[in-house]
């Protein structure tokens, strides 16, 4: 029986984020730079809606089971509702959106975007909370709980309380050398995982007391040796397993892994992909993993694509997920 | 985890294939001792060495295993050291010796910024020399980080900094992938080719400036991180991290300076030629005829403060060059200040205060009558 297959009727070009449902594991978000974003059911392996946007979507999230939010390249800000199959332009930015995140716990859709602001939506009255200017043009977030976590270029992080947005509640670096490129934060809250082009991947923590980040530390991963010479490839994509706190990255080299953060250990390694892993999402309850893999993200800069753009949904056993408890170790 | 005692004391028969943990410094027992000699984290040696004083502390604590001689460092079983070259900033250029273990990792905790507040307890041993090694050795880092970026195939179009906690290096700026990628879909598979040419160029010019370092190059990096050697690493919302070095802050932010700036730029730039500001508009009723889906002329008008975008990320590279898209910065303008006329009302009344309020602190430099 196969644990693995791929979806039908996958988006045509890159593929920018895949998210699932946060209610149920049968259905997926994917947006895609061939302007669409989809909903997948994923366990009769159809297509159930797609829109369209008037640009590649950069990213797409659902702020409840019957409502997904989406940017892209154009900036403006579009709300699907998969009951009645309505579009609306909620609002824009400046410049391209570039993240769109759901805060369950304040009930608010954050956007960010390369305008350098972030911009907060209310799902229900469609109103624009909020503007607050970033330290630099927004490439990643994550939701914490109440907070926002945003990466910026020039390696910034900023850590927003949505409760209290009058001012930055922590203004830190990154403790990588180069550009960030995804951040995810842990399920329990204490703190995130960073990831940056150059194959390597930092956890951190939110609490600035000494003796918490003396804790954090950095791990090289995603990284190929050939003939001598090491390929180094930006690591795309974290997701956190929500019952286990266990991470996988997905890489430019096309690979999957599975990460134990307290232990510090892999888990485990998934086969090679196709085309370089864009984008990555487990279902809430843990049982599934979404990888999307699209040559766009791939090491070369030429657009040509060499392979084509797949969702594969995956079902992940405990084996490859629960983090190891081996006796006779501290 | 458990932390390795043999590793400790410089001995310990595992290795790399050690179940406890391997690090440098027991940090309960620095803290309860008050000595900290951590700049030997920078070389490695802690225990091999036998030149070094070995601190009592270590005698102490670990009198019940006498049995592993503490004096036979140059064993063939002494390969603790290798663990430690993860987390110092120079082991970055053993990446393709290091042997990359599996299942351990080595904590960072050492190495972190609260360092510099331990480092002070320590007597000066002759400020001039150590300063001018961590130069050395700063300016060793970059040059092989340079020199290996290429042919590791990373992305490009990076910031980078030579290690954790220090600011960016001038001249390389930030550029996302999907940035890049949003260029092909504006303009064609043609001209995405060419600009994407010109932007390689002046990205490889300076990391090559970084990686053969001149005179001029050394004396401009430490300039840049002067004050960052100097000034508290942990006091985070501090002036200089605010309008440090990065280009982003050179972009305003605000959509009342933006159309502000925009004017400016544009008389003061006459060289800039149509291609640095029509990188981010779209490409006005260009037929394209090379079989992309989507047609770039559907794109919605992006407005004008993005425009001026790109030509803003390249304002600080070294203005030598004859390429169109290197705005050999503002020459009439000083970059590093702003004028008192460009700024909004409450930017003007934040610098004129006695201090910053929170909240409305501003993202732009302050003019330079207002500076002390």
């Amino acid at each position: 029986m196969a644990n693995e297959f791929k979806l039908n009727n996958c988006p045509t070009d890159g593929i920018s984020s895949v998210k699932f449902s946060p209610s149920t594991s049968q259905f997926l978000l994917a947006s895609s730079w061939d302007m669409s974003v989809r909903l997948y059911d994923v366990t009769e392996n159809s297509q159930r809606f797609k829109y369209e946007h008037k640009s590649p979507v950069l990213d797409c999230c659902f702020s409840d089971s019957v409502h997904s939010w989406s940017g892209g390249l154009d900036g403006s800000v579009m709300m699907y509702d998969l009951n009645t199959g309505r579009e609306t332009v909620v609002g824009r930015h400046n410049n391209s959106i570039r993240c769109v995140e759901y805060c369950s716990d304040t009930n608010v859709v954050v956007t960010g975007s390369w305008d350098q602001t972030i911009k907060l939506w209310d799902p229900r009255s469609h109103n624009n909370i909020g503007s607050y200017s970033q330290p630099g043009k927004v490439f990643t977030m994550s939701v914490c709980g109440d907070h926002i976590i945003v990466g910026t270029c020039g390696k910034s992080v900023v850590v927003w309380d949505l409760r209290n947005m009058g001012y930055v509640e922590q203004r830190r670096e990154s403790s990588l050398k180069y550009q960030t490129r995804c951040i995810k934060s842990f399920p329990n809250k204490q703190g995130y995982v960073l990831s940056s082009i150059e194959g390597r991947v930092a956890v951190e923590y939110l609490d600035p007391s000494v003796e918490v980040q003396k804790k954090k530390y950095a791990f090289k991963c995603h990284r190929i040796k050939e003939n001598g010479i090491e390929h180094i490839y930006s690591v795309h994509a974290i997701a956190f397993h929500q019952r286990y706190s266990t991470f996988a990255t997905g890489g430019a080299d096309g690979y999957v892994n599975m990460w134990d953060g307290f232990n510090k250990k892999r888990l485990c390694q998934f086969h090679l992909f196709p085309a370089a892993v864009s984008s990555l999402a487990f279902s809430n309850d843990g049982s599934m993993l979404a990888v999307a893999s699209s040559p766009l993200y791939g090491a070369e800069l030429s657009p040509s694509s060499n392979g084509e753009d797949a969702i594969y949904i995956r079902h992940v056993t405990d084996a490859e997920t629960k983090p190891k408890t081996s006796s006779g170790l501290a | 985890m458990v932390i390795c005692k043999f590793y400790q004391q410089g001995n310990c028969k595992f290795g790399s294939r050690c179940y406890n943990e391997h690090v440098r410094y027991n940090s309960n027992e620095n803290r309860n001792r008050g000595q900290q000699r951590s700049q030997n984290d920078n070389y490695g040696n802690r225990g091999r060495n036998q030149n070094f004083v070995q601190p009592s502390r270590f005698d102490d604590s670990h009198r019940q295993h006498k049995s592993h001689t503490t004096e036979n460092y140059s064993s063939p079983f002494n390969r603790g050291g290798s663990n430690n070259t993860n987390f110092s900033s120079e082991s970055d250029k053993h990446h393709t010796q290091q042997s990359i273990d599996k299942f351990h990792w080595t904590s960072k905790s050492q190495s972190n910024r609260f360092n510099a507040l331990t480092e002070l307890e320590e007597p000066p041993l002759s400020s001039n020399t150590v300063q001018s090694e961590d130069h050395a050795a700063m300016f060793k880092t970059i040059s092989e980080d340079m020199a290996l970026w290429p042919s590791s195939k990373m992305w490009p179009f990076s910031c980078y900094s030579y290690a954790k906690e220090k600011n960016c290096v001038e001249g390389l700026a930030d550029i996302q992938p999907e940035e890049i990628r949003t260029l092909y879909y504006l303009h064609g598979l043609e001209r995405y080719r060419n600009i994407l040419d010109e932007v390689e160029l002046i990205y490889t010019k300076r990391k090559e400036e970084l990686r053969y370092m001149s005179e001029e190059t050394k004396s401009s990096l430490l300039s840049q991180q002067g004050l960052s050697i100097d000034s508290n690493p942990s006091a985070d919302l501090s002036i200089y991290s605010l309008y440090g070095p990065g280009t982003e802050f050179k972009s305003s932010s605000s959509k009342v300076a933006d159309v502000a700036a925009l004017p400016t730029q544009s008389t003061v730039n006459p060289t800039i030629t149509r291609t640095t500001t029509d990188l981010f508009k779209p490409a006005v009723a260009q037929p394209n005829t090379s079989a992309l889906p989507p047609p770039s002329s559907s794109f919605i008008q992006q407005p004008p403060p993005t425009g001026g975008a790109l030509g803003q990320i390249f304002k600080t590279v070294p203005a030598a060059e004859t390429k169109p898209l290197v705005s050999a910065s503002l020459t009439s303008k000083d970059a590093t200040y702003t004028d008192k006329t460009e700024l909004t009302a409450s930017e003007l009344q934040q610098f004129e205060s006695q201090s910053f309020t929170l909240g409305k602190i501003p993202m732009r430099p302050p003019p330079k009558d207002l500076c002390r």
